[in-house]
């Protein structure tokens, strides 16, 4: 495989080789440009052109013939022209007949028109209304519920501010009357702690007195002998139980 | 309107040295070498011309494997005639093989399908690159690659298949 691409290598750059020694002779180009000229002048022939490859002199001489065709046709174009002119026309004459006929011709037109460009303007007119009206509209209506919604929250902070005042007598006087109902049973414990303690040193006293009398019947009653104490009457329990 | 006196002046040679590497002689290059410019003539007479030394050179090309298939296998007898001095090779011999080389690689690039001839003298003999060659052409890059590469592969192989011929013709006259 090597062989054979240093072999195709070898052969190109030979074939290469062989070109780049030789010299395009100068009679080759030479019946190169005949040819293409005579290609050239068929192509001329039929339409198309190179005139690169063309003689400059016969090139220069069909320039001059075709400037002073030119001229030719122009001056004769303008001969035919002037001698061809019609005369000029009456034109007072030809405005009186033509502006019935014009007029007549133009005037639905016109109406039409006018009529189509006061619609237009009106239809303008109208929708720049409407736009004009809408945005005023909502202009105001933004206003007036900004205004509400004002008004509103003022009301309802009176208001609550009334409830709020109501709340808080109310608040003042249930605790009022709640103060002077725990005091007034305050007092009632207090004057039935009184009278309790009345009563039970009442009851002690009627009992200490039964007791006294209870005892005097007892030292009444008891055995007499000589190594008893006796009995004093008379004397109270306070009496005798003093140091 | 183009100066065609100037371009036949200016790519002038160009042409003839890719008309005369492939066909390898003076009579059919100069055939070519005006066939080419009157082809050239034509086609810029029908369409705008980008790239005039392009067109040419692929006209000359597509021109000489036309000749040299119709040519066939015939000997290139004026380029073998030629003085070996040309060259500056060491010898008359290898000047011998040299030309002969040449000649197997001419008939190798006559048997290789038109395309893929003309995509490989493009490539290698007038150096041109993959996009040139596929504007010229007008075919995609892709398909450029893939011809080189099948051309050189055809190529190698002709070339290998006449070296073991003669090593077998050789092998038996010994």
């Amino acid at each position: 495989m090597r062989k054979r691409e240093d072999k195709l290598s070898e052969a190109i750059a030979r074939l290469k080789q062989e070109g780049l020694s030789q010299e395009l002779p100068k009679e080759v180009v030479d019946e190169t440009l005949r040819r293409m000229a005579d290609r050239g002048s068929r192509i001329e022939d039929s339409g198309a052109g190179i005139r690169s490859i063309r003689n400059p002199k016969s090139a220069s001489r069909n320039l001059y013939r075709l400037a002073a065709a030119a001229a030719a046709l122009v001056l004769l174009g303008y001969t035919a022209g002037r001698l061809t002119t019609p005369k000029p026309m009456d034109l007072d004459q030809l405005r009186d007949a033509l502006t019935p006929t014009v007029a007549a011709a133009l005037e639905p037109a016109l109406r039409a028109r006018l009529a189509e460009e006061m619609r237009r303007d009106y239809q303008l007119a109208l929708a720049g209304a409407y736009v004009r009206v809408k945005q005023e509209l909502t202009e105001q209506y933004r206003s007036d519920l900004n205004r509400f919604a004002f008004q509103m929250l003022a009301a309802s902070n009176a208001v609550t501010n009334e409830l709020l005042t109501q709340l808080v007598q109310n608040i003042d006087t249930a605790q009022t009357q709640d103060l002077r109902r725990i005091t007034r049973f305050l007092y009632e414990m207090e004057m039935n702690r009184v009278q309790d303690r009345t009563q039970f040193a009442s009851g002690l006293q009627t009992l200490a007195y039964r007791t006294d009398a209870i005892a005097q019947v007892v030292a009444d009653a008891r055995p007499t002998g000589p190594d008893l104490p006796p009995v004093e009457p008379g004397k109270t329990y306070d009496e005798r139980n003093k140091p | 309107m183009q100066d065609w006196q100037t371009i036949v002046t200016e790519c002038g040679p160009l042409v003839w040295r890719t008309a005369y590497r492939l066909l390898g002689n003076d009579a059919d290059a100069a055939d070519c070498f005006q066939e080419t410019f009157l082809a050239a003539l034509e086609l810029s007479r029908r369409q705008p011309v980008r790239s005039m030394s392009g067109l040419l050179v692929r006209l000359a090309t597509t021109r000489a494997i036309d000749r040299l298939r119709q040519k066939g296998r015939r000997e290139h007898c004026q380029a073998e005639s030629r003085d070996y001095d040309e060259t500056g090779s060491s010898g008359p011999a290898d000047e011998a093989q040299a030309q002969e080389l040449v000649g197997q690689l001419r008939e190798a690039i006559c048997g290789l399908p038109a395309q893929e001839a003309k995509v490989f003298c493009l490539r290698y003999l007038s150096e041109m690159s993959y996009r040139q060659i596929a504007s010229q052409l007008g075919i995609g890059i892709n398909i450029v690659g893939v011809s080189l590469y099948r051309a050189k592969a055809r190529l190698r192989e002709a070339l290998g298949a006449v070296q073991m011929d003669k090593d077998e013709v050789s092998h038996e006259e010994t």
